[in-house]
């Protein structure tokens, strides 16, 4: 109705909406560069962050912790662990040698947990728990986390995504199926 | 989530194909070994050996020996950021982590087929796509040739906490012997997709919140489009507007992705 009543041209009408979409556009990749400058002097002139990183972490501590976690989430318990928390507290205790990592060390922490004492209270004497956190938080923050993974309706739970696959996965058979589609 | 468990759906019935898998939502480990299952492999830990070719330097990664053409999956899922001939890696390709921090370099594939079909620098690929084949090219200026007498896959990590890290002298690569190790509980299992090209794709489809977030937004600008040739054009039909059809579902769109991504809304 508008376009008839003011006898608009559709062309000029089209050419006006990609003129706009343009300008708009323009106007937007410029602030967006803009800040990427203001962004890019800050870091230049903070340089706060890690240079260097040695992962000793076993597989053994990283399995034990991150059936942990997992085991925590999937059954909605009252303490949930976060795996990286648990080995940036043994790291800070060991110096982040974990060759003579003992599984005890990482009982007497969860009991610690499970007596009601926070993280932030336990670590806020140790003066590398934040670099080990944040260094760990590099390598490890994507393998733990929420997905979706297709399975066949006729098979078991759990039976597609790991072949002799061993605990974690079986706690995932064990803990997702108040999640299951 | 369910969006997307609901559109692989759609794709599936579309393509006649019966409703035999369903996906199921987890909170777990969502990385797999970069070697599918089935195919064996050894390996130790020489990280921090010394290396020749070139200059006198550290291996800066893992070797796992295993045989020519064995598929190779994306461990995390991520933005493919490296893709071609490297005279230290071969034919190598490198995958950027979402956030940015992790850099996981797959090198030494295989002699004229390195990569798995469709696999382009700037694209998204998931955790246990197949990415490559096994191989041993490199250690050469020419491209496509083989100087390595052991067939393995090159698997390494660099840790990236700025972006002055990505390509200087001061880049961190970490010893990923012990993640392997515990890699080795999630494997992705592939088949042979493609007779013709002897391609393999993975066998079970995954997804996870990184790529609900790209996708969604992909979906919010298509909505955002829709809803707005509707309000421009009440009461008349859009069919017959086919310039105004382009710009609402090409033009704007891409707008709204470049917006969306210089804003650094994708993960």
């Amino acid at each position: 109705m508008l376009i008839k009543s003011f006898k608009i041209n559709k062309k000029i009408l089209i050419s006006t909406i990609i003129i706009i979409l343009v300008v708009i556009l323009s106007i937007v990749l410029f602030y967006s560069f803009a800040n990427d400058e203001v962004d890019s002097n800050e870091t230049s002139s903070e340089k706060d962050y890690i240079k260097w990183v040695d992962f000793n972490v076993t597989a053994e501590a990283m399995k034990l912790t991150s059936k942990l976690d997992i085991e925590s989430h999937n059954s909605n318990a009252e303490v949930k662990y976060n795996w990286i928390e648990l080995l940036a507290y043994l790291a800070s205790q060991n110096g982040g040698n974990f060759k003579n990592f003992k599984k005890s060390d990482l009982d007497n922490l969860v009991a610690k947990l499970d007596s009601g004492e926070q993280m932030s209270d336990l670590t806020s004497d140790m003066k590398f728990y934040d670099y080990y956190y944040e260094a760990y938080s590099a390598v490890l923050s994507g393998f733990i986390g929420n997905y979706s993974i297709e399975i066949d309706n006729s098979t078991n739970i759990g039976s597609t995504v790991s072949d002799e696959n061993t605990d974690i996965n079986d706690i995932n058979e064990k803990d997702t199926s108040r999640c299951k589609k | 989530m369910k969006i997307l468990i609901l559109m692989i759906l759609m794709k599936k019935i579309l393509h006649g194909v019966k409703n035999e898998k369903i996906m199921e939502e987890r909170y777990g480990l969502k990385v797999f070994l970069p070697i599918a299952k089935n195919y064996s492999f050894s390996h130790y830990d020489d990280f921090g050996n010394s290396r020749s070719y070139g200059f006198k330097r550290v291996h800066l990664g893992n070797d796992l020996m295993g045989s020519i053409g064995t598929p190779i999956v994306a461990v995390e899922s991520g933005i493919v950021e490296h893709l071609g001939w490297n005279q230290y890696g071969g034919w190598r390709i490198g995958i950027r982590s979402f956030d940015g921090k992790r850099y996981y370099y797959y090198a030494h594939l295989r002699k004229n087929h390195p990569y798995a079909e469709g696999i382009e620098e700037g694209m998204t690929v998931k955790a246990g796509d197949v990415i490559g084949y096994l191989g041993m090219t490199g250690y050469s200026t020419k491209e496509n040739v083989n100087n390595i007498n052991v067939p393995h896959l090159h698997f390494g990590m660099q840790l990236i906490f700025d972006e002055s890290q990505v390509d200087s002298p001061n880049e961190i690569w970490i010893d990923v012997y012990q993640i392997i190790e515990f890699l080795m509980q999630n494997r992705s299992e592939v088949y042979q997709s493609n007779t013709e090209t002897k391609d393999y794709s993975r066998k079970y489809d995954f997804m996870e919140e990184g790529f609900e977030g790209r996708s969604l937004d992909v979906i919010g600008a298509m909505g955002t489009c829709y809803f707005a040739s509707l309000n421009a054009f009440r009461g008349r039909p859009p069919c017959t507007y086919p310039s105004v059809i382009f710009i609402v579902f090409c033009v704007f769109p891409l707008v709204t992705l470049s917006v969306t991504s210089s804003f650094g809304f994708f993960v």
